[in-house]
């Protein structure tokens, strides 16, 4: 019984996680913490992974070639950096939440959270 | 098979019990991820001390819940790619001593297992469901000269089977803690439960109202032979 890969197809949509630990190793080389942190600060809060949730992302991220490891010369941390087909993927889950909000732009989806807050407890 | 403590990585309680909780994940991923998580870990505490003062419950329920749930699922990952037989032999060093204690530690299992559904099923887990026992108690494991048998002679043997592997391991190489116990991670487990289920039992006033039946009527069972033979 196998699997079907699940980053095998640019056209596959990315768990938050996933997503999100790729934003944060497209600008430079990251090592777990330094992920993690990011991660965080990139969802403002919204995505928190522990370190379980972290390598078992790393851990199929690598099986799908999606990212690499490269040894660091000054401490013994193993940093992770993305692959070609992890930017090609990384790229087009960009382009495919480019679309949708332009789209969402253009039928004037946006609310602004508050109102659609204060709308919902006024029902 | 890694060793942080000689590794220089283990500071202090926190992180030996982390090492423990490593344990957790299936070979292969520790030896992959264990030093690389150690650190992230490491750094996790570090931050948390400087914010807080200390490590709280908070901290740890996270990495508890975390832990948990990212060990079952790479267990489940290996159990699907190596396939069952190779996962048990292979992933969970399972080995005959193991399997005469798991099956030995399963009527507790199980009957407490139906105990507990049916207080979950109630939504009152302070009283035992009347259903359910009285399922329990058609089974022959209800007949109370046996009762004793299952509920303590049982994980006591469980207990002292397996530690027998360990004991093994210990002879051919020095005992070495924490590396000598990760050579039998199901021993570790088996005697774990088989110890609190027999702390279940002699501190019954907390345990789950079944136990405690069994207890009192086993008990009152043993004192009327008592009394039986003194009459006699």
């Amino acid at each position: 019984m196998s699997k079907p890969k699940a980053f095998s197809n640019a056209n596959v949509s990315l768990t938050p996680q996933i997503f999100y630990i790729l934003l944060s190793l497209a600008t430079k080389a990251r090592h777990g913490y330094d992920i993690m942190k990011q991660v965080e600060n990139d969802s403002q809060g919204n995505v928190k992974l522990g370190p379980g949730t972290l390598y078992g992302a790393i851990k199929r991220m690598l099986e799908e070639k999606l990212i690499v490891a490269v040894d660091s010369d000054e401490t013994r941390r193993k940093y992770y950096k993305l692959t070609e087909k992890g930017k090609t993927i990384f790229s087009s889950e960009l382009q495919r939440y480019n679309g949708a909000v332009t789209l969402a732009r253009k039928r004037n989806l946006f609310t602004d959270p508050k109102t659609t807050k204060a709308s919902l407890a006024h029902d | 098979m890694i060793n942080l403590i000689e590794d220089g990585m283990v500071e202090d309680q926190a992180d030996r019990f982390y090492e423990l909780l490593l344990l957790l994940y299936p070979e292969t991923y520790q030896n992959r991820f264990g030093v690389e998580m150690m650190y992230t870990f490491q750094d996790m505490r570090a931050e948390e001390r400087t914010k807080h003062g200390k490590v709280g419950i908070g901290f740890w329920s996270g990495i508890l819940i975390d832990t948990l749930l990212s060990a079952l699922h790479e267990h489940e990952e290996a159990l699907r790619k190596e396939g069952m037989k190779k996962y048990l032999q292979q992933t969970l060093k399972l080995n005959n001593y193991n399997l005469i204690s798991l099956v030995l530690l399963l009527p507790f299992l199980i009957m407490g297992c139906i105990d507990f559904a049916g207080r979950i099923l109630q939504g009152n887990l302070g009283r035992y469901n009347p259903a359910a026992y009285s399922v329990l108690s058609q089974t022959p494991l209800y007949w109370y000269p046996i009762l004793f048998t299952w509920v303590i002679l049982f994980p006591l043997l469980a207990v002292i089977i397996s530690l027998i592997p360990l004991a093994i391991n210990s002879r051919k190489s020095s005992w070495r803690g924490i590396d000598t116990l990760k050579q039998n991670p199901v021993s570790v487990i088996i005697i774990t439960v088989g110890i609190l289920l027999l702390a279940v039992v002699i501190l019954h006033d907390f345990a789950p109202c079944m136990v405690n039946n069994i207890m009192l009527q086993g008990f009152g069972h043993f004192q009327s032979i008592i009394s039986l033979c003194r009459n006699a």
